[in-house]
């Protein structure tokens, strides 16, 4: 999350990743859309996937997202620059460039393709809206609260989680 | 079952300071290498949670597909939601 609050360091991030030529990206401001839109469609879909809701349109931006990693990692590293930063973050590290990390976005992308190929478990936001009962107060007070509940509170530790390493380790 | 809710994350909150004294005395490897254990830890956490909450027959069963499913899908969000 704190790659929407730190725009400018996300995109210098990208742009070490040189996947465009230089005089195309002063062009097409390639990096500065990425750097806000990847960060955004990471916190949306990460609620989606977390809750249950929009599940399959989720799954295939998560889907997107982690081919887009790859791809740009691949290519940096038939480019031999192996010193790269991953600028991963989060719950993953941040390491320099490996096949590793090629490995690793390929088991979340099993993951995901998992998640599409078998039915939807009982407990997700899409499943309550399409019950018979979908609409009633009581419903959304035995099973929708706590759904919203876990969000807020996942929210609120990563965002702890964050701010206390940004205190404890300024830049 | 607000309190049930809330009890992760009290859990994580309580929990950090290991990381953060680690990472005063330098030992920023081994935090992180525990911060992501740890990740992985609050998941199945969540995840039991859910399936509690959600009252449903799988309760019977220790692993099944639906399980399994909602394990990724917290994994995989909370990844997503952490990413710095």
């Amino acid at each position: 999350m704190s790659k929407l609050l730190h725009t400018r360091r996300f995109q210098r991030g990208i742009q070490d990743y040189k996947i465009l030529p230089s005089n195309l990206e002063s062009k097409l401001h390639f990096s500065p859309v990425l750097s806000y839109s990847i960060p955004l469609v990471e916190f949306v879909v990460g609620l989606c996937l977390m809750s249950g809701f929009l599940l399959v349109p989720a799954a295939l931006l998560t889907l997107m997202l982690f081919a887009l990693f790859s791809g740009a990692i691949l290519l940096n590293l038939l480019r031999g620059r192996h010193d790269l930063s991953c600028h991963c973050g989060g719950a993953l590290g941040d390491h320099r460039i490996s096949w590793w990390l090629i490995g690793r976005n390929g088991l979340l992308m099993g993951a995901i393709f998992f998640l599409l190929l078998t039915p939807t478990d009982i407990f997700t936001v899409d499943k309550l809206l399409r019950s018979p009962s979908a609409g009633s107060a009581a419903m959304w007070m035995s099973a929708g609260l706590p759904v919203v509940l876990l969000v807020i509170g996942v929210c609120a530790v990563v965002l702890l989680f964050n701010t206390a390493r940004s205190v404890l380790h300024p830049e | 079952m607000i309190l049930v809710c809330i009890s992760p994350s009290s859990f994580c909150l309580c929990s950090y300071y290991p990381f953060a004294y680690m990472r005063d005395k330098h030992l920023v490897n081994c935090a992180n290498s525990i911060e992501r254990l740890y990740f992985l830890l609050v998941s199945v956490l969540l995840l039991r949670l859910h399936i509690r909450l959600s009252g449903a027959p799988i309760m019977r069963f220790p692993i099944d597909v639906f399980s399994v499913r909602l394990f990724l899908r917290l994994l995989v969000g909370l990844i997503l939601l952490s990413a710095e």
